[in-house]
């Protein structure tokens, strides 16, 4: 078994669905979604295949034997600076691998039925095995610079699938916007690498594990790192971009925008963690970020119309759970609900896919209702999804909720704010939840009557996918042992249970029976003014510093400072020119001049030179 | 005094000796037919190409009686030469022809300048230097006045006789101010001297410089390069190549060796090191500064290219004054002469290809619009063009590379800076043409371009030398680093 092989597959999947592409575009052969998403759904089963394997391997192990690495070439050699392409699989990066393998097979096999109508489904299977390959790389790189090359790998395909369907300019626009976002983000990488490099005089993740800094270069460094990471996982100040990423087909909401891309953050966070056990500080500043994000867009969530933008701040929020994870010191507890968000997320949206599908596009809740026995295999999975996000027992969301709930209060970092924030949260998420529940499933249908008709069941390579999430979500919490169960962590757990409960109940009684459009806050709805206020502030502020360093520097003071350069040499070049006159009595009484001048300056200095010289 | 094995070191100049008589022989017999002595001028260059490729496995250095010099540097520089002039008289028949002056008369004083040039890099004594200096400089004076029947031709060929004759006078005063001094004119017996000298030098020092002035003007560095334009106006093209390439290597090999002359670390010889290194930077700064800002201003091809030249003089002394104090940086002054020679050569060949309407020469506006009428030549022109202004990928990024890294690596910052800005000014008077050529629409009173087939090859095969150069620069670097100064 060969460590890369489960990068190779997706690569191959996208090469083949790449090639068949360009094939069709040439003689005009149309690929149906079959047969190019039977061939990315193999690549990804077989990677994850593969990955059990070593899932296998690795639980005969003791925890310090969880370690493959295997060095590929040497990616770059400039003196000194040496970075290895090399991949390394251990229980952190393997877990990673099997979300993103596992969770990515049924995705792509959920896709071959939701594209089914689409005209070019080989180059949208072809970027979803793009993504695959360039998360894998992400996760099983050994340096920073191998992390940065599946950071930005996964960057391009989000982007790239975020406008799938680029004749919609608007869809078009809120690719850009994502990468635009992620770029800001990516500044903070690069700096961290390159202090990084400075202090520590190596990429290799190891060594920065290892690495001792001082308190100041390691809070610069984690500071750096969380900012990139605030623009890959959507966190506040660049969270902005996620919400619009819903503009894409789906699955890739489900894949990218919720199970795995967006949770790179964490990884990476999880990766450097020796590094911000040394700045307490930046943990503080993370717990913040982190549960703020969850309660703001948890807000934001309870105004929302449209189903996808409400599981979109939805997943911001739970982002936001996985960071105060982190930023109180518990990365386990964050890596955990990775996983466990990425169950019942992915099922989720992919059973908000099933409505949309079934409804010819229709997103807005308030033109659903009843759906529950047109989708029965939709709304039973669906409603394991949402036990799960609600936390309720056995569920998994369960299991890793509270776990970052009792440590949000008991870790060393925790203190009262963060925890009653989070609660807070966990309230807001059962509300939105079961607000959107109930308006889809259970409320009376306010859908035209012709939409009704046509809504139907979706086809059993949509449905299985399904199934197997609402089981995952069911299970996924007793796959982590928790060492919680003493008697303070026993009664917040019943108390984040209630209050899930409370938060389930206001909904449901207030939706139970709606039957016409909810008059939202509209500031609420548009994100708290966040995205006006980037337009305006830059969107408009950019151009007009643009423009008034193109009048006064550029226009006054290059150009005017250019001119002079050019008229200097251009004098200077025409005065020693006005030597050459032709005349050779001139030019030899000047040689005569110059070498006579040149004689004198020359023995003078030197006779000086022997004085000074003490001859 | 002569034993077997002399002769076989001398072997490259009995050659040409005997070549430039039989090339003599077959003017005298008819001088219109050049055929024959054409095929011996290549005939011997071939034969000189081989013989001094022989003995570049020398290990040691022979010196005959003191007065020549059979070493690494002496072989590879004799090597160069005669494969700079070989390319040049093959090259050069379609222009010779062109002008009406294709007689034999060309390759006999060719191979005599070449003979000159040989023997100059060769020399170790101050008088066998005057002699090869003579043999090299009165074939090029009536080369420059080969067109007799043109008026700038005559003016240029008297100018730069009774100038260099003037200079060579120069020389000789020189020359016996220093014997006076040492008591010798072998650089080997007055480096010797200046070791155990402890006294006054006086005497010495101004025969040095009057030395050096001489072959500063040979060089043409600014103040002494006023020749310079006028003669390369006046010559026909294929000979501005040759003073280009053979001439001013030959002119640099002996300015080497004449700054080294003395042995610095001696107590009677350090103040006047710093002295000597002030008037290399003083000269290399003022033929930068003349060089390239006059460059900008120029019309005529030829006198762009003319002080072209000065500038690239400049470079050359600014990697000697890094010399002066590191003597194994002296490769990059051979790497410079070899990269620069190689796109002269190129140029100046492709220049002679070209058919002007008026009698004017080659002005800038000929070249107006080329691109469309004659793309290759455009291409080729392009590339010689970028390799003088030092563009990456090109010969003449690296060679003004190593110069100001060596010159870098003796602490003479301040003047790589100064020698950069008058790069990007240079650049401006090298990218005009290629501007030119490019961006306009044809004129149709511009130059046309022909060239025989053969001849657009050998052009072609020195610009993609141009480029391999300036890509793996390596392979010239190490050979050129051999090259090593034995006083």
């Amino acid at each position: 078994m060969n460590l890369l092989l489960i990068v190779l597959f997706p690569f191959f999947g996208f090469m083949i669905n790449g090639f068949m592409q360009l094939r069709s575009l040439k003689t005009g052969h149309k690929i149906s979604s079959k047969q190019s998403g039977s061939i990315a759904t193999f690549a990804m089963v077989l990677s994850f295949i593969t990955a059990i394997y070593y899932f296998i391997q690795f639980s005969g192990q003791q925890e310090d034997g969880r370690l493959i690495e295997q060095n590929l070439f040497s990616w770059i050699k400039l003196g000194a600076f040496h970075v290895d392409f090399s991949l390394r699989l251990d229980s952190l990066s393997l877990l990673f691998t099997m979300i993103i393998t596992g969770v990515g097979s049924l995705i792509h096999l959920y896709s071959i039925g939701y594209m089914k109508e689409d005209e070019t489904p080989a180059k949208y299977f072809s970027y979803l095995n793009l993504f695959c390959f360039m998360m894998l790389n992400l996760v099983l790189g050994a340096t920073m610079p191998h992390i940065f090359l599946g950071w930005e790998g996964v960057g391009l395909a989000s982007y790239l699938l975020i406008g799938y369907w680029n004749q919609d300019t608007a869809k078009v626009g809120a690719g850009q916007k994502a990468f635009v976002m992620n770029r800001i983000g990516d500044l903070g990488f690069l700096i961290a690498m390159f202090i990084a490099y400075k202090y520590v005089g190596s990429l290799d993740l190891v060594d920065l594990q290892k690495a001792t800094l001082s308190p100041k270069i390691a809070s610069v460094v984690g500071l750096l790192v969380f900012f990139a990471c605030t623009g890959k996982s959507a966190q506040i100040p660049l969270f902005t971009w996620l919400p619009d990423a819903m503009a894409g087909p789906t699955p890739v909401s489900a894949l990218i925008h919720a199970a795995t891309m967006v949770t790179s953050g964490i990884y990476l966070l999880t990766r450097i963690s020796p590094l911000l056990l040394q700045a307490p500080d930046v943990l503080s500043v993370i717990a913040m970020v982190g549960v703020t994000t969850a309660f703001v867009s948890a807000v934001i969530a309870c105004a929302q119309k449209d189903i996808k933008k409400i599981l979109a701040y939805s997943t911001v929020s739970q982002l936001g759970f996985m960071f105060l994870a982190c930023g109180v010191g518990a990365f386990d507890a964050g890596v955990f609900h990775v996983m466990t968000h990425a169950f019942f997320k992915a099922l989720m949206f992919l059973g908000a896919g099933s409505v949309i599908h079934a409804l010819h596009e229709e997103q807005n809740i308030f033109k659903m209702g009843g759906l529950s026995r047109k989708l029965p295999i939709t709304t039973f999975t669906f409603v394991m999804g949402w036990a799960a996000i609600l936390g309720l027992p056995p569920f998994s969301g369960f299991f890793s909720k509270d776990e970052i709930i009792i440590q949000s209060l008991h870790s060393q970092y925790g203190n009262q704010i963060l925890f009653i924030m989070a609660l807070a949260s966990a309230l807001l998420t059962a509300f939105y939840m079961t607000r959107l529940l109930v308006l889809v499933f259970f409320s009376p249908s306010r859908m035209e009557k012709e939409t009704e008709e046509h809504a139907h069941e979706s086809p059993l390579v949509m449905t299985l996918p399904l199934i197997a999430l609402a089981i995952l979500s069911l299970v996924g919490g007793f796959m982590h042992h928790s060492e919680g169960g003493h008697e303070e962590g026993q009664s917040i757990m019943i108390a984040s249970v209630v209050v899930a409960l409370i938060g389930a109940a206001f909904a449901f009684f207030r939706y139970r029976k709606f039957d016409k459009e909810e008059m939202t806050n509209q500031f609420v709805e548009k994100g708290l003014g966040i995205d006006v206020f980037y337009n305006k502030f830059f969107g408009n502020g950019v151009p007009l510093l643009a423009k008034g360093l193109s009048k006064w520097i550029e226009e006054y003071f290059i150009q005017n400072s250019m001119k002079f350069c050019t008229w200097m040499v251009e004098f200077s070049g025409s005065v020693l020119k006005s030597f050459q006159v032709g005349s050779m009595q001139v030019y030899l009484l000047m040689m005569v001049v110059f070498g006579l001048a040149f004689m004198i300056w020359i023995l003078e200095s030197v006779m000086q030179g022997v004085i000074f010289y003490g001859k | 005094m002569f034993d077997s094995s002399t002769i076989t070191l001398i072997f490259p100049w009995i050659i040409l000796g005997f070549g430039i008589m039989a090339t003599m022989l077959a003017s005298s017999v008819r001088i219109e037919t050049r055929l024959p002595a054409k095929l011996l001028t290549i005939f011997t260059l071939v034969l000189v190409m081989i013989t001094s490729a022989k003995l570049f496995n020398l290990d040691t250095t022979i010196t005959i009686n003191g007065f020549i010099e059979v070493s690494h540097l002496s072989c590879m520089t004799l090597f160069f030469i005669s494969a700079i002039s070989l390319i040049f008289v093959v090259g050069s028949g379609g222009y010779l022809e062109k002008e009406k002056l294709h007689i034999s008369d060309f390759y006999n004083l060719v191979l005599l300048m070449v003979l000159g040039a040989s023997v100059l890099v060769s020399a170790k004594d101050l008088f066998v230097m005057f002699i090869a200096l003579e043999v090299m400089s009165l074939p090029a004076y009536a080369l420059v006045g080969f067109r007799r029947n043109d008026s700038r031709s005559n003016e240029a060929a008297l100018k730069y006789f009774i100038l260099g004759g003037a200079l060579g006078a120069v020389y000789l005063l020189g020359a016996s101010f220093i014997f006076g001094a040492s008591g010798s004119t072998q650089l080997s017996q007055i480096f010797e001297w200046s070791k155990i000298h402890n006294g006054d030098v006086l005497l010495f020092l101004v025969g040095h410089i009057l030395v050096l002035f001489a072959f500063l003007f040979k060089a043409a560095a600014a103040p002494f390069h006023f020749w310079k334009p006028d003669v390369y106006e006046g010559s026909p093209v294929a000979v501005t190549g040759l003073m280009a390439t053979v001439i001013t290597t030959a002119a640099f090999v002996v300015l080497v060796r004449l700054f080294h002359m003395v042995d610095f670390q001696s107590q009677s010889f350090v103040p006047y090191l710093e002295s000597l290194k002030q008037l290399i930077r003083v000269v290399a700064v003022l033929s930068l500064v003349v060089g390239s800002t006059i460059m900008i201003l120029q019309k005529n091809l030829k006198r762009l290219l003319a002080y072209s030249a000065i500038n690239h003089t400049g470079y050359i002394l600014l990697g000697l004054l890094g010399t002066m104090s590191k003597p194994e940086q002296i490769y990059s002054v051979w790497f410079y002469l070899a990269g620069y020679a190689v796109i002269s050569c190129g140029l100046f060949l492709l220049l002679s290809q070209s058919e002007t309407r008026n009698d004017q020469g080659l002005e800038l506006v000929d070249l107006t619009g080329l691109m469309k009428r004659n793309p290759l030549v455009t291409a080729l022109a392009s590339i010689f063009f970028l390799s003088m202004a030092g563009m990456p990928f090109t010969v003449g990024f690296f060679t003004k590379y190593t110069v100001f890294m060596s010159s870098i690596a003796s602490g003479e910052v301040v003047f790589v800076i100064i020698a950069a800005i008058c790069t990007v000014i240079g650049a401006y008077g090298y990218l005009r043409p290629v501007a030119l050529m490019v961006m306009r629409d044809p004129d149709p009173t511009a130059a046309e371009f022909n060239g025989t087939k053969s001849n657009q090859a050998l052009i072609i095969m020195l610009a993609v030398l141009c480029l391999v150069l300036g890509v793996f620069p390596q392979a010239l670097i190490q050979l050129t680093k051999g090259m090593e100064l034995i006083p």
